[in-house]
């Protein structure tokens, strides 16, 4: 019983809210080693509602079900990489047991992120406004876990209706992970500049950093977590044609070194 | 005394980690905390270490590359990882310890409680088992049983079956292996290639198989009988002919 109404609720964007924010008033009642149990609480349900129900072993008597009957609840239904949900966690368990002051802010960024990410499951596009929401505290989050080894800069040109356009969910948040995951992280002064403007019919978002090269031929890095693949599965809101993904290496650029070029036909609300 | 190192390369989860293991017991003592494949090597050799914390991904390598590097192995592992599917099948496949990110204070207690009762000797053979399970060709997989760790070559386990959260391995010269694990586990652990589960509670190796029955039994050599769930079937069928 205890466990279906967990699963009920866990997607449920207010229970994230209310989750986080009770860790939250602990922090502020300076109960920190409290906050922090109920985070890791928090955490075991997340990792439990991540699983595929079928997969997990569950008691006979307990009988597992979803609020809106669509079957099991799955990872895909987060849309974000769980390795950075629970790394996230576990930075902000960090600061908490160590009394620091960024222990709220990072908790207020992480829950932002995943109120928003939750509140869109459900729709293949997002206003080009909450996409770049979602990019920002992604970023921030990443910044205070590698300790603000990398530097960004998000340039969105004059007059783009960031409300009215749509792009297709997640995508751009993506292309920052691989750029963060696969290339800046290792790097004492990494550098990410996006860049967004229109090009007669189509919407260009051009990501440029330095960092270990990125190959989107090179299996191994297809192969753990084929970004390409996840991009495709986000774009389909768009027809084939519609849309390109395209990697360069700059060699003549020492400071930036690579490219990720996303075009994609634009569409208004 | 125990002594402990910890290597991870995030600076404030590192943190975080010493923070947990100062409050837990007097027991434990840090000798010293790293970040990168380069620094685990050096600390390792020099703090003499009974324990060793150890994260997958680090700075100029993974956890796996300085386990590949290390000399003299004298201590005991538990990996930290978040989520990583792969690295937790090749870690379960070698029975290593690992803990869960974020770390729960009662679950690390317990984790370091047993690390500490296992002789690090033990080690080299589940490391062994590791490694060639990153390779991509393990050829078997260690069971912890109760006093002991048990290595089951592949080409030996004739089939996998469950009871109630048990997981009994039987295998060519008849012996069998029960260990407080559920299936699932192992479905994962297994390559999928050779073995295939077949219902609910089995797990088989393919090569064992003897017939398929028309009305729908599997038989293996030495006429074991084993049930096949019916959305199975064509699964199975698929695989043998």
């Amino acid at each position: 019983m205890r466990f279906s109404h967990f699963f009920a609720r866990f997607f449920d964007p207010r229970f994230v809210d209310k989750s986080l924010g009770t860790v939250q008033e602990l922090i502020m009642l300076k109960k920190n080693a409290d906050a922090a149990r109920e985070l890791t609480e928090f955490s075991r349900l997340l990792r439990l509602a991540l699983e595929p129900i079928a997969e997990l072993d569950r008691p006979a008597n307990i009988q597992y079900t979803n609020i809106n009957n669509t079957g099991p609840v799955r990872l895909g239904k987060l849309d974000i990489n769980p390795n950075f949900v629970f790394n996230a966690i576990t930075v902000i368990q960090s600061l908490i047991l160590d009394q620091d002051p960024r222990a709220i802010e990072y908790l207020d960024k992480f829950s932002s992120l995943m109120q928003e990410v939750l509140r869109s499951a459900d729709k293949t596009l997002i206003s080009l406004e909450k996409e770049l929401r979602i990019v920002q505290n992604y970023i921030s989050l990443q910044l205070v876990r590698f300790d603000n080894s990398f530097q960004y800069f998000v340039k969105v040109s004059k007059g783009l209706q960031v409300k009215q356009i749509l792009v297709p969910r997640l995508v751009l948040q993506a292309i920052i992970e691989r750029c963060i995951e696969l290339g800046t992280r290792k790097l004492r002064n990494g550098m990410i500049h996006v860049d967004i403007c229109l090009a007669e019919k189509d919407l260009l978002c051009m990501v440029s950093f330095n960092g270990k090269p990125i190959r989107l031929d090179q299996p191994e890095h297809t192969a753990l977590n084929d970004f390409t693949k996840i991009a495709k599965q986000r774009m389909t809101a768009l027809d084939r044609e519609s849309w390109s993904i395209n990697c360069a290496a700059l060699d003549h650029d020492e400071l930036y070194g690579q490219n990720i070029t996303l075009q994609m036909r634009s569409l208004h609300k | 005394m125990i002594r402990t190192l910890v290597v991870d390369d995030e600076p404030i989860i590192r943190k975080g980690i010493l923070n947990l293991l100062n409050r837990l017991d007097d027991e434990v003592v840090v000798v010293g905390d790293c970040g990168t494949v380069k620094e685990a090597l050096i600390l390792a050799k020099n703090c003499k270490p009974d324990l060793l914390f150890l994260d997958i991904n680090l700075t100029d390598g993974t956890g796996f590359d300085f386990l590949n590097k290390v000399k003299d192995r004298n201590f005991n592992i538990i990996f930290i990882t978040a989520h990583e599917e792969f690295a937790l099948k090749a870690i379960k496949q070698g029975a290593l310890d690992y803990i869960l990110k974020p770390i729960d204070e009662e679950e690390l207690a317990s984790v370091i409680k047993k690390a500490v009762s296992v002789h690090a000797s033990h080690l080299n053979e589940r490391l062994k088992v590791l490694n060639s399970h990153l390779e991509g060709n393990s050829t078997q997989i260690v069971l912890r049983l109760y006093d002991s760790f048990q290595i089951i070559r592949l080409d030996e386990l004739v089939f996998c079956q469950s009871d109630a959260g048990y997981t009994t391995f039987h295998l060519t010269d008849k012996r069998n292996f029960t260990v407080s694990k559920s299936i699932k586990e192992y479905e994962k652990l297994l390559p999928d290639d050779r073995f295939l589960r077949t219902h609910q509670s089995y797990i088989v190796n393919l090569d064992f198989v003897d017939r398929y029955e028309k009305g729908g039994a599997l038989y293996l050599k030495g006429e074991i009988s084993i049930p096949v769930a019916i959305r199975k079937k064509e699964a199975l069928l698929k695989r043998l002919f």
